[in-house]
């Protein structure tokens, strides 16, 4: 099993950076409007991986669709390599997405076209780009290759799940995007496959400098990205290096604890800031006496 | 990767859809391709029909004193649309019989080719004139050599005192084997032979057969300036006669056969020429027939399209389901509205025409096979511009409908798009009220609208649709409304199927649609099979009282002849009844038809429609009790008597007539009877009775004015063996006839029969009464005498003119002769004796159903009576079963069944429309423990509501429909008022239409629901959270 960390940076920067800040996206239905992101601040380095952790409806897979250009914002900022997607067009939206990003569904046979092979499908994945203009695009067998698949076409029928979302990956990245979102990757795969998948994305971010971004659930594959944002409640509730997980300062000075903390200090708990000469120290006002 | 192959790799991958969408669309374009083209089918046969049915619809005839100048007339297209033309050349002329003193009235007459078609039975054809000939060289028929003992080297002189007569000479006797023969245009020469005039006094001939010149020396010779045509106005009159070439003609030669003859009648009103044709009645007749047609095909045509259109909707709208993940994917990757409508629009666009060539290949099938099956000729099968115009509508109609259906899915959000399941079709509840509030006022208007159009509109054939929509969007929101209120009761009552089913309605998944179109299913199926059933029992029962009965036939045999034929061979007339017909002697008069009434209700359709029982028994004559002659003697004693006779009249003449046993009434002169007699008087007169003679009457005959009392006794005849006694029967039986100014009373008894009354000058007349002097009838219409008579008359088979009253008026037509017509007893007048029958009088024999005519016809054969068959009742149908109305009705069962075809697509469509959101609900019982058993019946139940609710609701609105518009449904082109129609609705079809739809829809649901629980597996529920 490979447990190689992925970097953190790329010598060839190829990657787009997003910036989001004070993101809010709010469902409207009938009756009630429910909040998805409340607020979300959070800055990706070109070239960067990131994965999104957090749990069940707390934002992660909407901030992806927003970052894909597929959700408009209520409120807040989204720029994706300095243009804000809230301000863009439809017909700029469709255009970036066919050109500059590559979104990974979860599920793989949701990234791919059932009735096309894995060339044709690469090629398919292709076409949109080339329509809007774009050049210079890899034949779908290098795509082939760099995900590690054989480069030999073969029809989807047959292939196993390991394979089918290496073949996703291949859609996605297809027309070298530099931002690739990817909604749980390695969902219900076997440990085998889901590092080949990783190293997957591994090879895409390391030579094409493309910036990733990764919803997952799996703490192992957590621990191998460089820098993990966790989601709660919508808003950005904490950040992990190298599978070490911090409380973050946000945007607006707040502190998001980590829930264990919160046992400690539940919500409207009074705490002191202290400065000590290692950081600053939290301290209960009720402790201090 | 190529478009192309990416297309064809989706069409392949999708093709349960692809080939589904594709034989919709063959369906709809086979329509399309199918109506414009059968119409034109029918078009060219009710065209060529109309033209075939001959003089004077389909001919012209041009007359004129010049046949060069008529030639120069023609157009120079006529070789194209006519037959040959046959020139012709006619003259009036009396001339002198030696059987008769008055001169004869008759003609001559040359056409083109004539000798070809007439038949010398002996010498030769007239050759034409030399100027030395003193006659013209002639023909005369049978019938008149016969009449007027003419044989060949006869020569019979023209009669005119203003002017030098010519002489005839007979060189051949001719017959005409078929004088219907399209060659003789409806003016055969012969027909004519016999008496005429109100006393049958005039004697007539046929016409002279002379050569061309014949005519023209004939007539010239009447005027005394032979052959100086300068000078001369002639009494001839040339003719060129056309004939339209029924087999060639098209429903496209029409307007050029339009133009033809209004040329020709401007020419002919320029010139002494003339033009006679009745050609524009036909072009009237052929433009209401093809309005029929072109209607009632687009009306039935449009029902049918509109149903298969929503079931491709419904079609399509499960092809999307099954594209929405390929469509988000494509938006998720940048791919823009347009291109991918643009992509969704040429793949179906690939589909809709490879169905359309199925289309095309199935459009030219039908129009084949029914050109086969039921157009007679047939007519060509070159198909109209307008299949081409059909066909692109179709098409355009199919590619507007995918494309519209998918532009809103394709503009959906990506997120949702990626689901695998779609949105619930469901929008604010008002706008659903508005919707369906506009679709009730759509369909209501557009009945009005129907029912407001002019009568021969077949717009109203959209009755039971239109009805069938509103009455389904009513549906749709009660069944959901009762289904949801019963599913509660039924809960709290424990009846969990009955629940179920009801919950599965209510949720109302797909429903909306299907509802609609299998309404609209059952309704146009009842409304088509009421209507094929109704018109064709209507066009059945016209045909049976045009015809008269099963046949007819026709013999030159007397009356009394053929009916003394028929009691030895079918004396209980159940093979065929005598029939004589007298048609009217003007437009103004009233024909008779004299039948054997108790045979002829039997025999006779529709003869109880037109009279009840009670009619045709009161003009049934009485017994016949008229006294027996025979013996070859008839002697009389005149009692002592003293009559006034004021007028200085001296003597009365006294007459009996009689009938022999063959019918033929022989008058005899008994002798005179002074005014004054002491004694009695014994008067005789030879008889020819050795076999039984009928005494029909006495006639007293004075020479002034008389007044008195005559008495006869000892009435005997004598000279054979049963000679004896007469019985002249009792007090009533030998009543006056009507007479101006004779005023008596007859009074008889055994032997003896007195005369007490007085006359100006007139004879008495006395008739036995079992012959009715003022003959009972039944009356088709109403006949008031005329001005200048005191009572109504008819003639009898003879010509002679007799009284009548009406015991009944008819109430419908009646049988064969329709309306203008008198019927009553033929014994009325075969009791009076038979005389030469008039040229007006037709003898026929009408065969009952069933009835063995070769055989019949063999044995009144060996009795000396010839039939020849005339028509037969099938006859009479195949006239109307290619009229436009069943040519175009033809269509409404295929319709019916494709209309059905389409409610079974409905279902199963619907099915897989909703199968995933059905699956989850079945799922999500079975999950809480409903029994399998229960899911499948409410499963089951939940479709067989749905399509019985429908189907009840359809029929209800198919018969309704059917109600509003069959008053206003053409069903003939030339409606006949004397025969009313059966618009009732047959309950027999009804029930067998309700059940075929039930049992059909009902089978299809039972598998959908057996296969809808079938899939209703749990993972079912996961997939709806994903």
């Amino acid at each position: 099993m490979t447990t190689a960390t992925m970097p953190a940076t790329q010598t060839e920067t190829g990657g787009l950076s997003l910036i989001t800040s004070g993101l809010v996206q709010i469902y409207r239905t009938e009756g009630h409007d429910v909040a998805a992101l409340s607020g979300v601040t959070l800055s990706v380095a070109p070239g960067e991986v990131v994965g999104l952790l957090g749990p069940s409806g707390s934002g992660k897979s909407t901030l992806l669709l927003a970052c894909a250009g597929l959700l408009r914002p209520s409120a807040g900022k989204l720029i994706v390599n300095g243009q804000n997607l809230a301000t863009l067009t439809q017909d700029e939206l469709d255009t970036l997405r066919a050109t500059r990003l590559g979104i990974l569904l979860q599920g793989a046979s949701r990234n791919l076209v059932p009735y096309l092979t894995c060339v044709e499908n690469v090629a398919f994945a292709q076409s949109t780009s080339a329509g809007r203009g774009a050049s210079d695009l890899p034949s779908p067998q290098e795509v082939l290759e760099l995900v590690g698949l054989p480069a030999d076409d073969r029809p989807l029928s047959g292939l196993p799940a390991g394979q089918l979302q290496l073949l996703a990956i291949a859609a996605a990245i297809a027309h070298r995007p530099g931002l690739v979102l990817a909604d749980e990757p390695t969902s219900q795969l076997d440990h085998a496959a889901r590092d080949r998948v990783l190293e997957a994305l591994q090879r895409i971010n390391a030579e094409l400098g493309t910036t990733v971004m990764l919803v997952t659930h799996d703490p192992e594959v957590a621990a191998r990205l460089p820098r993990t944002v966790t989601i709660r409640n919508g808003r950005i509730g904490a950040e992990g290096r190298a599978g070490e997980d911090f409380a973050i300062v946000t945007a607006d000075g707040s502190l998001p604890l980590p829930p264990e903390a919160l046992e400690v200090v539940p919500p409207g708990t009074l705490l002191r800031v202290r400065e000590t000469e290692h950081g600053l120290e939290l301290v209960r006002v009720e402790d201090e006496a | 990767m190529s478009s192309w192959r990416l297309l064809l790799r989706a069409l392949s991958y999708h093709r349960g859809q692809t080939i589904a969408v594709a034989l919709v669309t063959a369906l709809i374009t086979a329509g399309a391709v199918f109506a414009p083209w059968y119409t034109r089918m029918v078009d060219d046969t009710v065209t060529r029909d109309a033209f075939a049915v001959g003089e004077p619809g389909s001919t012209l005839r041009l007359t004129g004193p010049d046949d060069a100048a008529l030639l120069e007339m023609l157009p120079a297209d006529t070789d194209e649309l006519f037959d040959e033309p046959v020139a012709g050349r006619h003259a009036d002329l009396l001339w002198q019989s030696t059987n008769y003193d008055r001169p004869v009235e008759g003609g001559m007459i040359w056409r083109q080719d004539i000798c070809e078609h007439i038949v010398l039975v002996e010498g030769a054809c007239p050759e034409a004139p030399s100027t030395d000939d003193e006659a013209v060289p002639a023909a005369v028929s049978v019938a008149d050599a016969e009449m007027y003992d003419v044989s060949v080297g006869d020569v019979l002189p023209e009669v005119n005192s203003a002017y030098n007569a010519v002489d005839f000479r007979v060189t051949g006797i001719y017959d005409i084997p078929d004088p219907s023969e399209p060659y003789w245009f409806d003016i055969s020469p012969i027909g004519r032979s016999g008496f005429s005039g109100p006393n049958l006094d005039i004697p007539m001939a046929d016409l002279f057969v002379v050569s061309q010149s014949g005519v023209v020396f004939g007539s010239e010779r009447q005027r005394g300036v032979l052959f100086d045509e300068e000078t001369v106005t002639r009494a001839y009159q040339d003719s060129l006669d056309l004939r339209v070439d029924a087999d060639s003609v098209t429903s496209e030669d029409v307007p050029q056969l339009r133009e033809i003859i209004d040329d020709l009648q401007e020419e002919a009103d320029g010139t002494d020429a003339a033009l006679i044709t009745s050609m524009d009645d036909t072009f009237d007749y052929l433009d209401d027939a093809w309005q029929v047609t072109a209607t009632t095909m687009i009306v039935t045509t449009a029902q049918v399209g509109v149903l298969a259109l929503a079931v491709l909707a419904m079609l399509v709208s499960v092809a999307l389901i099954q594209r929405r993940p390929e469509v988000g994917l494509s938006r998720l990757r940048g791919r823009s509205f347009g291109s991918l409508v643009r992509s969704l629009a040429g793949q179906w666009t690939a589909v809709v025409l490879a169905g359309a060539v199925l289309g095309v290949a199935g459009g030219f099938g039908a129009a084949a096979l029914a050109r086969s099956l039921w157009l007679s000729g047939p007519p060509p099968l070159s198909p109209p511009v307008w299949v081409v115009v059909s066909l692109g509508l179709a098409v355009l109609a199919a590619i507007l409908l995918l494309v519209l259906m998918a532009r809103p899915v394709v503009r959906e959000p990506v997120p949702a798009l990626l689901r695998s399941t779609g949105p619930r079709s469901a929008g604010p509840g008002d706008s659903r009220l508005l919707i369906d509030g506009a679709l009730i006022t759509a369909a209501v208007c557009g009945l009005l609208v129907g029912l407001q159009s002019s009568d021969d509109s077949a717009l109203v054939l959209l009755a039971p649709s239109l009805l069938a929509v509103a009455a389904s969007v009513l549906l749709v929101r009660l069944l959901a409304w009762a289904a949801g209120r019963l599913a509660v009761r039924w809960l709290t009552r424990g009846h969990p199927t009955w629940a179920i089913t009801g919950v599965l309605i209510a949720r109302g998944r797909g429903t909306r649609l299907l509802l609609t179109v299998l309404c609209m299913t059952a309704a146009f199926l009842v409304f088509s099979s009421q209507l094929s059933t109704v018109a064709q029992a209507n066009r059945t029962h016209r045909a049976e009282v045009e015809a008269g009965a099963a046949a007819v036939g026709s013999t030159l045999a007397p009356p009394a002849q053929v009916a003394a034929a028929l009691d030895a061979v079918d004396a209980d007339r159940e093979q065929a009844t005598v029939v004589v017909s007298t048609a009217p002697s003007g437009p103004d008069a009233v024909g008779t038809l004299y039948v054997e009434p108790d045979a002829f209700t039997r025999t006779a359709y529709g003869a109880l429609d037109a009279a009840p029982a009670s009619a045709w028994r009161a003009i049934t004559a009485p017994a016949d009790e008229r006294p027996e002659l025979i013996g070859r003697r008839l002697e009389v004693t005149v009692a002592p008597h003293t009559v006034d006779a004021d007028g200085g009249g001296g003597s009365l003449t006294l007459h009996a007539e009689y009938v022999h046993a063959t019918g033929f009434l022989t008058s005899v002169r008994l002798g005179e009877i002074p005014v004054t007699a002491e004694g009695p008087q014994r008067l005789e007169a030879q008889i020819a009775c050795p076999e039984a003679c009928r005494l029909l009457g006495w006639t007293l005959d004075p020479d002034g004015a008389v007044d008195g009392e005559v008495q006869l006794t000892d009435v005997a005849t004598t000279g054979s063996e049963g000679a004896g006694p007469v019985d002249l029967g009792g007090p009533d039986d030998w009543p006056l006839l009507p007479g101006e100014g004779t005023e008596a009373t007859f009074e008889g008894g055994p032997g003896t029969l007195t005369f007490d009354g007085a006359s100006g000058g007139l004879p008495f007349l006395a008739q036995h009464a079992s012959v009715p002097g003022t003959v009972p009838v039944i009356l088709a219409g109403d006949h008031p005498p005329a001005a200048d008579q005191e009572e109504p008359t008819i003639l009898s088979p003879e010509g002679k003119v007799l009284p009548f009253h009406a015991e009944a008026v008819a109430d419908e037509a009646i049988p064969r002769v329709l309306r203008d017509y008198a019927v009553a007893d033929l014994a009325t007048v075969t009791r009076r004796g038979e005389h030469r029958l008039t040229g007006r009088t037709e003898i026929q024999l009408w065969y009952a159903e069933g009835a063995d005519r070769e055989a019949l016809d063999a044995e009144l054969a060996e009795l000396g009576v010839r039939v020849r068959p005339v028509d037969t009742v099938d006859d009479y149908a195949d006239v109307h079963e290619s009229s436009a109305e069943a040519l175009t009705g033809q269509v409404f069962l295929p319709a019916g069944g494709l209309a059905l075809l389409l409610g079974v697509l409905a279902v199963i469509v619907s099915v897989a429309a909703t199968w995933r959101a059905r699956t989850r609900d079945l799922a999500a019982l079975r999950m809480v423990g409903v029994a399998r058993r229960t899911l499948l019946r409410s499963a089951i139940g939940m479709y067989l509501a749905i399509v019985v609710a429908a189907t009840v609701t359809g029929v209800a609105c198919g018969l309704l429909g059917f109600a509003l518009a069959v008053k206003r449904t053409p069903l003939f082109t030339v409606p006949e008022p004397e025969i009313p129609l059966d618009l009732a609705p047959d309950p027999l079809i009804g029930a067998l239409a309700l059940v075929l739809i039930l049992v059909v829809l009902a089978g299809v649901s039972v598998v959908c629901g057996r296969w809808l629980l079938g899939r209703s597996s749990l993972h079912r529920i996961r997939e709806a959270g994903e």
